[in-house]
């Protein structure tokens, strides 16, 4: 039954100009006939119910090209249309051989403009738009690229022009973004159609990602047999780190940033816990003039001192080659048909839009004397200058536009409008037209370039608009490309003859990356205390015991503790307690230990290593975010609060077991419990010292005795084992010296000598053997007390004192072993 | 005329305040060979011994070195020692104009030139100037031959410029030393550029040594000489001239060419990347020695081993 039989002429009604679904007559397209009519079969709930599965995995993969600075702010994009872009099998031949053939033109372009610049001496090319250009690196003419490409992964941006041909756009060719966004949109596609690809013979795209990493393989002209391949991203600030996460994570390589590598005996190193380890494939996500500072950009911290000198030492390869955003000069595009038939001998599949290069003097009073009707782009993308539409200028703009073209004429180029076609989106349940742009991906291999059976495409979000920028309120769009047979379903792994290298799987961790995961710990471990004990307090504030004087001894030695959780010494005259648990929630600016900050901090940390959680795992931190976040919000209501702190403390857990369930006994698994291990120690020393070490009646005592244990999750174990009201003696004894319980004292400490044991041995192992050792010394004491002794008892605090600023010094033992080399010292260039 | 044979020993040393992890390295040391001038023997020497050290032509053909040092170090030295022989450029006539130098935007250069071009546009350390630094409007008058315009040009620059070592850093912006008219021989050559370029000239910054000659009766000091760098224009069909502000003297057999780039970030002769380290203290020492006369005894045998 078909829901909305009317539709397709509603829809048609609204388009104006070539349509890539219907006719102007308003038929379907072939490509469109199969699948448009299965979207007019649903009905409105069915729409809603493919919009919200769409909204929900999105947030869940915390999947966003959000460019706030803050990566712990970035939430879930709702970007994602329901619609792909539909092409058939002989379109998308024909596209396929045009990208192939473009890339294959700027392969050749880029081999002569970094290497013997005979374009230029022939006058095949003016100089002046080389030297002009601020993407040509000097530094990396005759750079070797140690593999057979110096464009090995390149996109091209394509819009059908009102003939109904597909035109280019724009090239990218430094480290094209977006192949990372196609693969998450059509994994989440498949979940909202599930039969939908089979029924169509969609084209898949992992077939592709698997030649993408065999070429690599062959096109590496490196020794090493099984080459090491990292992927350098500019870390968790950049607008894309998602993507390069993702894709490292799917292509089964580690992600790095510059602090991870090191350039040493003219090689390129991962620097892990285990010691250095050969890198011989650089995936740079980086602008290359960020990639050295020794011979780029000398401000640079982004990058790897002496990575240009590696490669020119012929032991790194760099995918693309650095000097490759030299093509991303949009001056060169009137000169590419040209290029075409002098150096492939072809005629261009593809047209270009017809651009001007300002440099020139005749072209460029075309420009001047067609700016209304033209579009003024810089030639260099990274200027910083926008792209601007002649036609939507007033006439004041127009003359400012002209004065900067006129005085700096070899930065800008005009191009010819080209009216893109529109697209079907579905909007508010509903078929909409709207303009779009299809980035097309395409790797090399040694047969010639492989294009991707598929894309991301960008559609405006507005009727007229031009704008499909995700940046400036595009939305995305998966693209089908129909197959001409079943394709079976093979995911990246399987079927891969060659042997895989150890390593991948190996769980190698770099050293930044323990670093972050003992932060997790750390912090996931800290948040949870204090979220335990803001719900404790809440409880006996909502229910007293007994007496009034007792509820108030016990709130007031509780928000003496809170204040140590938030690293801060308690005030003789402390503030209302509502005041002291929004300080404790919230902070202030000036207090990093609040539940807010630690929150954000966990989320640093574990943003930082996006690449290591499962789906299930980042979902839990994702929901320790939002439900972290309403409890810092909704102060002002206990009983909601209440409700969230549970809920929070829950995620935590499942936090825990997602992990302890899921990660391979490695290193990383080690320092994320040492982290949690010696955080809940220390923990449990200010536990003990501030309730269970103060001067209070015997009631008072015995109530606070309870809150400890509650506190330590040890309540219900109590009355299990001791059958009585808590009594000091027993009370210690189980939450510090019965290491049966995995929440005592010498339970953490034999842990946490444990895990020391199995890490990686480090470099300098004497203070590392002497903190283990005391470790165990200590965890010994604390087995052997007999807490009935009134004088062992007075003892107590001394033995607190001395827990703590072993565990404290046992967290400076970790990071000196293994994670200062991390830290970025000071570079400095001279 | 004869050629002459030089024998240039340039020692730097850093001291570092505290240890150094680990640096990287680049040198522009290594004189060029290109007519006029030979490069009979060159030695470089590097201490500590660096983990790896290689050397290639970088993209104007400038020799260059590369070396990283992956131990702890608190010092570094560096030392070249290069026999060159120089042959005195051959001054032939020139007939054309200033304005036939001048460079128009557009594709009015001929091919084979078009390399050149890039030496008129704006470079990482010198932004093209959008008024003139000094006064020189009255030195280009219409139809002036071009090589005597460019020495009256040389000759205004010296004038116009006060010698002054404490005036300005390897790193002063050259507004600021158009503001002070002072500087050494590094802003002599960058303000000449900046302005050439502003006129369309296509100039190129050359970085190298000058034989200094003691004063008569007087032994040469050890050390005393120093680092030198000028400037060359680009005179179509007739090749590059060079020109020293500082001594308000054309390039001749005195002076030996290391580098040559578009400004002095392209040819600094020592740059790295320092991990740890601290604050630096260096010693350079020159000496350009005419060969062998003038070598020292402990010299001579420099390139026997």
């Amino acid at each position: 039954m078909v829901a909305f039989p009317n539709e397709t002429k509603q829809y048609a009604a609204r388009v104006s100009g070539y349509d890539e679904a219907i006719t102007a007559r308003g038929d379907l397209l072939p490509a469109w006939r199969n699948f448009l009519p299965r979207v007019q079969g649903a009905n409105e709930e069915t729409r809603r119910a493919w919009s919200a599965s769409i909204r929900r995995d999105l947030r869940d993969d915390g999947l966003t090209f959000t460019t706030s600075p803050d990566p712990t702010r970035a939430k879930g994009r709702e970007n994602l249309d329901a619609l792909p872009w539909v092409f058939s099998a002989d379109e998308w031949a024909r596209i396929e051989a045009g990208v192939a053939q473009r890339m294959r033109l700027l392969e050749a372009v880029s081999r002569d403009l970094l290497g013997p610049r005979k374009l230029v001496r022939d006058g095949m090319l003016p100089a002046d738009l080389l030297f002009a250009h601020a993407g040509y690196l000097r530094a990396c003419v005759n750079l070797p690229a140690n593999l057979g490409a110096q464009l090995f992964f390149y996109a091209a941006d394509l819009a059908r022009g009102p003939d109904g041909r597909m035109w280019v756009l724009d090239d990218k060719t430094q480290a094209p973004s977006g192949a990372g966004y196609a693969l998450e949109n059509r994994t989440i596609l498949g979940r909202v159609f599930p039969d939908l690809l089979g029924d169509l013979r969609v084209r898949r795209l992992a077939p592709f990602f698997r030649t993408f990493r065999d070429a690599m393989m062959q096109l590496y002209e490196g020794r090493r047999l099984e080459p090491r391949v990292v992927v350098l991203t500019p870390g968790p600030y950049s607008a894309t780190y998602f993507e390069h996460a993702y894709l490292a994570t799917y292509l089964g390589y580690t992600l790095v940033q510059g602090d991870d590598l090191v350039m040493r005996d003219g090689a390129l190193w991962l620097k892990t816990l285990e010691g250095l380890q050969p890198v011989d494939i650089l995936i740079r996500r980086l602008d290359a003039e960020f990639c050295d500072p020794l011979e780029l950009r000398r401000d640079s911290y982004l990058g790897v001192p002496g990575l240009l000198g590696a490669m020119r030492n012929g032991r790194v390869a760099c995918v693309n080659h650095p000097g490759s955003g030299v093509l991303e000069n949009r001056g060169l595009m009137p000169f590419l048909p040209g290029l075409c038939r002098h150096l492939l001998g072809e005629s261009p599949l593809l047209p270009s839009a017809a651009t001007w290069w300002c440099g020139q003097p005749r072209e460029c009073n075309h420009v001047l004397a067609h700016l209304r009707e033209l579009v003024i782009k810089p030639i260099h993308r990274n200027s910083g200058e926008p792209t601007v539409y002649g036609w939507t200028c007033s006439e004041k703009e127009l003359q400012a536009l002209k004065a900067r073209i006129q005085s700096r004429p070899m930065q800008y180029i005009g191009q010819e409008h080209i009216g893109f076609s529109t697209v079907p989106l579905l909007l508010d349940g509903r078929l909409e037209p709207r303009r779009s742009v299809l980035r097309a991906f395409a790797c090399a291999t040694p047969d010639g370039p492989s294009v991707m059976p598929g894309g991301l495409a960008r559609s405006a979000a507005d009727v007229d608009s031009l704008r499909v920028s995700v940046g400036e309120g595009g939305i995305l769009k998966d693209v089908w490309v129909l197959g001409n047979q079943a394709e079976s379903h093979r995911s990246l792994w399987h079927e891969t003859e060659a042997p895989i290298d150890q390593t991948w799987f190996g769980g190698v961790f770099t050293s930044r990356s323990a670093d972050h995961l003992f932060w997790v710990g750390r912090y996931a471990e800290r948040i949870g205390r204090q979220a335990r004990l803001a719900r404790g307090i809440l409880q006996t504030r909502a229910t007293p015991i007994d007496d009034d004087d007792t509820t108030e001894v016990c709130l007031e030695q509780m928000a003496n503790l809170m204040d140590v959780y938030c690293g801060r010494e308690p005030e003789e005259v402390p503030p209302a307690l509502s005041k002291r648990l929004r300080r404790a929630m919230q902070g202030t600016k000036k207090e990093p230990g609040c539940v807010l900050s630690n929150l954000q901090a966990l989320l640093y940390a574990a943003y930082n290593v996006r690449d290591i959680w499962s789906q299930d795992t980042w979902r839990a931190l994702t929901a320790i975010e939002n439900t972290g976040e309403r409890c810092c919000r909704e102060l002002d209501s206990p009983f909601v609060l209440g409700e969230d702190l549970d809920e929070m403390v829950e995620k935590l857990y499942a936090f825990y077991g997602l992990n302890a369930g899921g990660m391979t006994r490695e290193s990383g698994w080690h320092m994320l419990m040492l982290g949690r291990i010696l955080e809940a120690g220390l923990g449990l020393c200010d536990l003990t010292a501030h309730l269970l070490l103060c001067d209070k009646s015997p009631d008072q005592m015995q109530a606070l005795m309870e809150v400890a244990l509650s506190q330590n999750e040890n309540l219900i174990t109590y009355r299990r084992h001791y059958r009585t009201t808590p009594r000091l003696h027993s009370v210690l004894d189980l939450m510090l010296s019965m290491e049966a319980n995995p929440r005592s004292l010498a339970y953490l400490l034999s842990q946490a000598a444990e895990y020391l044991h199995q890490l990686p041995p480090p470099v300098h192992p004497g203070a590392f053997d002497d903190i283990v050792l005391t470790l165990k010394q200590l965890r010994n004491q604390t087995l052997q007390r007999g807490w009935q002794d009134r004088k062992v008892r007075s003892q107590l605090p001394e033995l607190l004192f001395e827990a703590r600023s072993i565990l404290q010094q046992c967290a400076m033992v970790i990071t000196s072993a293994y994670f200062t080399h991390t830290s970025t010292q000071a570079l400095e260039a001279y | 005329m004869s050629e002459t044979t030089y024998l240039v020993r340039h020692h730097t040393a850093y001291q570092y305040e505290n240890p150094a992890q680990q640096s990287h390295n680049l040198a522009c040391l290594i004189p060029r060979t290109f007519p006029g001038q030979t490069v009979r023997e060159i030695r470089l020497e590097i201490h500590p011994k660096p983990n790896c050290r290689f050397n290639w032509l970088d993209v104007y053909g400038n020799a260059r070195e590369f070396f990283e040092l992956s131990v702890p170090h608190e010092t570094l030295e560096v030392t070249l020692f290069a026999r060159v022989n120089r042959t005195p450029p051959s001054a032939g006539a020139c007939d054309l104009t200033w304005e036939q130098c001048v460079l128009p935007d557009g594709n009015a250069w001929d091919a084979a030139q078009s390399l050149g071009r890039e030496f008129r546009f704006a470079s990482p350390q010198l932004p093209l100037p959008d008024h003139a630094g000094f006064e020189t409007d009255d030195l280009f008058t219409p139809g002036r031959p071009v090589l005597e315009t460019l020495d009256a040009f040389m000759t205004r620059v010296h004038d116009s410029f006060k010698y002054d070592p404490e005036a300005t850093t390897t790193f002063t912006p050259l507004n600021e030393v158009y503001e002070k008219k002072a500087g050494v021989c590094q802003d002599f050559a960058h303000a000449a550029i900046a302005e050439l370029r502003r006129r369309g000239f296509a100039a190129g910054y050359v970085s190298g040594y000058l034989e200094t000659l003691p004063a008569p009766g007087r032994e040469k000091l050890r050390g005393a000489d120093a680092t030198h760098a000028w400037y060359s224009v680009r005179i179509p069909g007739y090749g590059w001239v060079h020109f020293d502000p500082t001594n308000n003297m054309r390039v001749g057999a005195r002076h030996i060419i290391t580098a040559w780039g578009r400004d002095y970030g392209d040819v600094a002769p020592l740059k790295g990347v320092l991990l740890g380290g601290g604050a630096h203290e260096i010693t350079i020492e020159v000496d350009v020695w005419s060969w062998p006369e003038q070598v020292p005894e402990d010299m001579r045998e420099i390139f026997a081993g």
